[in-house]
């Protein structure tokens, strides 16, 4: 019955992206960025639109569109600015570090485009922790298009984040997601 | 032992103690105490312009945005006589707010409690029951949604205003006007705001984040010290933050409070140097600059052509802007949530007729900087400052503002009182100036001197 609509599910793909982000989850938590960073592709695009409220009739535009305003939007070169950033000693709002665990959950393997491109949709809470006592949570959905790569196994090709917030509830998004 | 706080009251003497913005001192108080945000809700937000939102966000009849004056809900709606209105979004019934989406277009605003349903000037036009519950009494022209009774725009700014002694926009902004010029007229056509917002919360005084863009260049250089680094390439080597704080620059100040954080005085220099030639959207944005100084010195005169552009300000109380900075213009507005808490919101702001190409490098330049990489540590700052200041030691302490103390005055190429340097305090002594004035007079404070 389900079949019809959600592409019958292949056990070791699944487990196979299943555990790539789990690893990808670990070395965020770990604060290895660099290694974090590797898991882009030269051309990625990490696209973290911004979520209005809109009128019932307004429905399905809630998020900023690319070239719009978004809560992030990187290349891999940006994205690596960030990194290199966030392994200096002077990025403030992560001196002292924040304790993170990312929590990733629901992965769909939507499609499966030509040239070993595969287009995967997770569900993500991250908990952040922050000196004695700050707190924060981000709810979300990840969109993926990961490319199955012979020497370094999966890359990110796209990402687009779904922050289920309108307001963002932190006082900034130091972490990745 | 210690005197207790002695902040029984934020009346005018106690006020008078907590800011010398002569001697450039300003007490922790003034940041957490809440019958200072009190007093501040009613004296400084329900009297001065506050933003209220961009034309271009508002083109059509019916078109509407949400926002908020200090801690009120406004709704701001194009008429169908081209004006805008602004509306307290507060149902007349029970208070209900009457729209809860952040934009969009309506006909009317059909309250979802009781269903009270008013029209786009505000105008309460059906309410369920009436025959038979109100037997037709009740005076529907008595029970709009009250009406932001100012509304004036500045080259596509929308303001508001409640307080009917209040001067004029043109005449509030004053000198400000000028500057502000150098941001949303430098083409043919005036400036339109890019899709979608950011929304930020942060756990500070709503003073903290307006003080900064009013004034601190000062901050730049420590706070922001990860990022030359991290975008530092070895072939095309950032100068220091330094070399850019002492290249020749002022501040301009206003007696309304308002200000410019520090401008570049040469931007043809800026240009020529190629401050940030890092990032190719950056030299898009700057080969930009270059094809239309000319087309700037033709509207605004050679003076604006060659600067004063580039860097932050703040339009009192809580309008904020960054200009020409790293590629990128924004706008943001700073509303406050009690004494320990604020929301600020942000969006880029390019000239309507530049071209789609340099449009988007500079929404991605924006997404460098401050978004990316500097708008981070900001909000560290202002959530730590709240914290580590609601000790009752902490929040008596006087903190100093007493960078570049007496150095300002007239300057003959530039309006309002001008600080001869890009780095000093001046602007937050004037906001604070100010803010004193609202804080400890009965009416709208009137300036009475030069
Ligand atoms: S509160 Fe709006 S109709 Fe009752
Ligand atoms: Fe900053």
């Amino acid at each position: 019955m389900f079949r019809s609509k959600i592409l019958q599910p292949d056990p070791v793909l699944q487990i196979g992206i299943e555990q790539y982000y789990y690893h990808e989850a670990e070395l965020l938590d770990n604060h290895e960025y660099s290694r974090w960073f590797d898991l882009f592709a030269t051309d990625t695009h990490y696209w973290m639109p911004s979520q209005a409220n809109r009128l019932f009739r307004d429905r399905g535009t809630e998020a900023s569109v690319e070239g719009e305003f978004g809560l992030f939007d990187d290349t891999k070169t940006t994205l690596g600015w960030r990194v290199k950033q966030l392994n200096s000693m002077t990025h403030w709002a992560e001196n002292p570090r924040s304790r993170t665990r990312h929590l990733i959950s629901n992965v769909r393997i939507k499609t499966i485009l030509e040239d070993d491109e595969y287009e995967v949709w997770s569900n993500f809470i991250c908990y952040r922790n922050r000196l004695q006592d700050e707190v924060d949570i981000w709810a979300g959905e990840r969109q993926d298009l990961l490319c199955a790569d012979a020497e370094q196994g999966w890359l990110i090709k796209k990402r687009k984040i779904i922050l289920d917030q309108n307001v963002v509830l932190s006082k900034n998004l130091s972490v990745f997601f | 032992m210690h005197k207790s706080s002695g902040l029984s009251d934020a009346s005018p003497a106690a006020l008078e103690q907590l800011v010398d913005w002569q001697k450039g001192t300003v007490s922790g108080h003034i940041f957490v105490d809440e019958s200072i945000y009190e007093k501040e809700a009613e004296q400084v937000f329900l009297r001065s312009w506050l933003y209220l939102g961009h034309e271009s966000q508002i083109m059509h009849h019916g078109d509407f945005i949400s926002t908020y004056m200090g801690a009120d809900s406004i709704l701001v709606v194009r008429q169908r006589d081209g004006t805008v209105k602004g509306l307290l979004n507060a149902c007349r019934h029970r208070g209900m707010g009457v729209c809860r989406a952040d934009s969009g277009n309506a006909s009317t605003f059909v309250c979802p409690f009781h269903g009270w349903t008013y029209d786009t000037a505000g105008e309460l036009r059906s309410v369920p029951l009436l025959k038979s519950g109100y037997e037709d009494k009740l005076d529907k022209s008595q029970w709009g949604l009250m009406p932001v009774p100012r509304v004036e725009i500045y080259k596509g700014l929308i303001f508001g205003c409640f307080d009917l002694d209040a001067p004029s926009l043109l005449e509030y902004l004053g000198d400000m006007a000028w500057y502000l010029d150098c941001l949303l007229d430098r083409t043919e056509g005036g400036t339109e705001v890019i899709g979608g917002a950011h929304k930020m919360r942060i756990n500070g005084n709503w003073k903290l984040a307006a003080e900064q863009f009013a004034g601190d260049n000062y901050h730049t250089v420590m706070t922001h010290a990860s990022v030359p680094g991290a975008w530092s390439d070895p072939d095309k080597p950032m100068p220091e933050f330094v070399d850019l704080m002492e290249q020749f620059g002022k501040q301009f100040v206003s007696r309304e409070g308002h200000s410019v954080a520090g401008f570049t005085v040469n931007t043809a220099n800026q240009l020529r140097s190629g401050i940030a030639t890092f990032s190719k959207d950056v030299d898009i944005v700057l080969e930009y600059y270059r094809q239309s100084r000319k087309q700037v010195a033709n509207r605004l005169g050679e003076e604006r052509a060659n600067g004063p552009a580039t860097g932050a300000g703040n339009v009192f109380p809580n309008f904020t802007y960054l200009n020409m900075v790293m590629g990128a213009s924004s706008i943001g507005v700073v509303h406050p949530h009690g004494p320990n808490q604020f929301d600020w919101w942000r969006w880029g702001i390019v000239d309507k007729s530049a071209s789609k190409e340099v449009k988007a490098a500079m929404v991605r330049c924006l997404h460098t900087w401050p978004l990316g990489m500097a708008d981070a540590d900001d909000g560290e700052n202002w959530g730590a400052i709240q914290t580590s200041i609601k000790g009752p030691l902490a929040r008596k302490l006087m903190f100093n503002y007493q960078l570049g103390m007496g150095q300002e005055g007239a300057d003959d190429q530039y309006p309002g009182r001008v600080y001869p340097g890009m780095v000093s305090e001046l602007p937050q002594r004037y906001f604070y100036r100010r803010w004193l004035e609202y804080m400890t007079s009965e009416s709208w404070p009137d300036i009475n001197d030069t």
